[in-house]
């Protein structure tokens, strides 16, 4: 077994791997984006026409995160049972958004953002709202993944932190900046497929070293409490990651941009597909904890479970498997983070608040400029090396865990009313942060999903509002 | 090392164990198989973007 202070891969073979794959994906990126018309809505949204193996693709690639792969093995290394099925019930998040992504695409044939959506349907005040919180997400959720890549490429290869997140970062950068969404969506197809071929191959081959009946054996003598199906904190943790991963898909323009990419046809059933194939991952990942567990593997960082594991049951091509794995996950998550949110910062401030009366042309301009911004301030925010990323990610479910009921009955309830989705989010917001200091940090996004529901059917129900849902079908 | 086991539990037996693991790489190999036939579907007819 490999020292852990060591690289699991040589850098040579680590940057070797990094070339190819970076030529490949700005190639095909550069490509991909000359496709269609060349406007504002091809740039931003595809051409509105995607059909389902990529929007089922772009979702699940989009939702496999460097903490997929590393961070459910973790979970079922110290929790077990329990945290591989926690981890994969983050899933739920984009299955129960599907039927909500058809009314949208019903609703706003022309819509561009999730902003829209929140102006449209709650005026400017909720906006405003609805923007701090999904601003505090996006820029936490980009630099949990930039210094995840600054992190994860030391750790696996000995990079130092800034040239990997500079690498990484810079890669997803410039593929999108060149081909906009097309180049985003048709990557995220590559990805995905790699991600899962590499990740099967990973695990077939573990447990054909060590089979099942035998880990379960170990397991039970030495660790029975992974096994218990009645684990409280388990039970809890699921609850929570349930709650803030549908915060996180019912709010985040990452996922509103898919709703509006992709056909009509085809939208409902990429968000349930996109869904299972995605609980399929973190089984997977934190299965291979739990072999760890049983072999009685000696491990310095514990979130560095799965490429310890893969080292020592395959080598050195266990750890350049490891490598694709994590370099896709960062940079399909990366790029659907800078073109969505660029996307709803050119939308939403520029064309709909400062500049009105701006061309298609200039649109597509700012939205380019928006991806390079949002580069370069991720890079800057994230240069400082924290450690500690999971309570980050904790911190912003309480607020998005907040948006959740604004959002669902904004989409099906005429009488849900403005007021109380604004003070649905900024109750739900703080009692979730009040429970993540004074209970627990996964105690947050239920609470603040509880509390937002109480609002907003309360405020609602005695002050209704008589919306009439032809307003969403604003012109783009 | 025997670690004790709280009174309330349920310990998933081997089969049990063997059918939840096996099902979830399974169903990693089916969505790529799933995956790349809605694409070649797709493709033949033009419908891919």
């Amino acid at each position: 077994m490999p020292d852990s202070a060591a690289p699991f891969l040589q850098p040579g073979v680590a940057w070797a791997l990094v070339v190819v794959f970076a030529v490949l994906w700005i190639a095909l990126g550069i490509a991909w984006g000359r496709r269609g018309k060349g406007d504002a809505d091809d740039y931003m949204l595809a051409g509105r026409n995607i059909g389902l193996a990529l929007s089922t693709a772009t979702l699940m690639a989009s939702w496999v995160t460097g903490n997929t792969t590393l961070l459910a093995p973790e979970f079922g290394y110290k929790t077990g049972l329990w945290g591989m099925f926690s981890y994969a019930l983050a899933g739920l998040g984009l299955i129960l958004f599907a039927p909500l992504a058809l009314r949208i695409k019903q609703l706003m044939p022309f819509g561009r953002t999730s902003g829209d959506f929140i102006r449209l349907r709650y005026g400017r005040p909720a906006w405003c709202v609805f923007m701090v919180i999904t601003a505090v997400y996006t820029l936490g959720f980009l630099m949990t993944q930039a210094m995840g890549a600054g992190l994860l490429l030391q750790a696996l290869s000995g990079f130092d932190y800034h040239v990997g997140m500079v690498v990484v970062l810079g890669v997803a950068t410039l593929y999108t900046l060149f081909g906009g969404m097309r180049a985003v969506i048709g990557t995220d197809f590559i990805q995905s497929l790699l991600i899962m071929v590499l990740l099967a191959v990973v695990a077939v081959l573990a447990f054909r070293q060590f089979p099942m009946p035998e880990v379960h054996a170990a397991l039970s003598l030495e660790h029975p409490d992974r096994l218990d199906l009645l684990l409280p904190a388990g039970l809890l943790i699921a609850w929570n990651s349930a709650l803030f991963s549908m915060g996180e898909v019912f709010h985040n323009n990452i996922w509103w941009s898919r709703v509006f990419a992709s056909r009509r046809s085809v939208v409902m059933t990429s968000f349930v597909l996109g869904g299972l194939a995605w609980m399929s991952v973190p089984m997977v990942t934190g299965s291979i904890g739990l072999v760890a567990l049983a072999r009685n593997l000696e491990l310095d960082q514990i979130n560095m479970v799965f490429p310890v594991m893969a080292a020592d049951l395959l080598g050195a091509g266990g750890a350049a498997l490891v490598f694709v794995v994590v370099f896709a996950s960062l940079t399909s998550t990366l790029d659907s983070l800078l073109a969505s949110t660029a996307d709803l910062l050119a939308e939403d401030v520029y064309f709909k608040l400062l500049r009105p009366q701006a061309t298609d042309l200039q649109l597509k301009q700012a939205a380019r400029l928006m991806v390079l911004g949002l580069a370069v301030v991720t890079l800057a925010l994230s240069w400082p090396r924290l450690d500690s990323l999971a309570s980050v990610l904790f911190f912003t479910g309480a607020l998005v865990a907040s948006t959740v009921w604004p959002v669902a009955c904004g989409l099906y309830w005429r009488m849900a009313n403005r007021r109380a989705a604004i003070i649905a989010m900024l109750s739900g917001s703080a009692v979730g942060l009040t429970a993540y200091g004074l209970i627990a940090p996964y105690c947050a996004a239920v609470f603040s999903a509880a509390v937002s529901a109480l609002v907003m059917v309360v405020g609602s129900q005695c002050w209704p509002e008589r919306f009439d849902f032809a307003l969403l079908k604003e012109e783009a | 090392m025997n670690v004790a086991v709280p009174m309330v539990a349920t310990l998933i037996d081997s089969t049990w164990f063997t059918i939840v693991l096996a099902g979830s790489q399974l169903a990693l190999v089916m969505s790529v198989v799933v995956l790349l036939a809605i694409w070649w579907v797709e493709w033949r007819h033009g419908r891919v973007w």
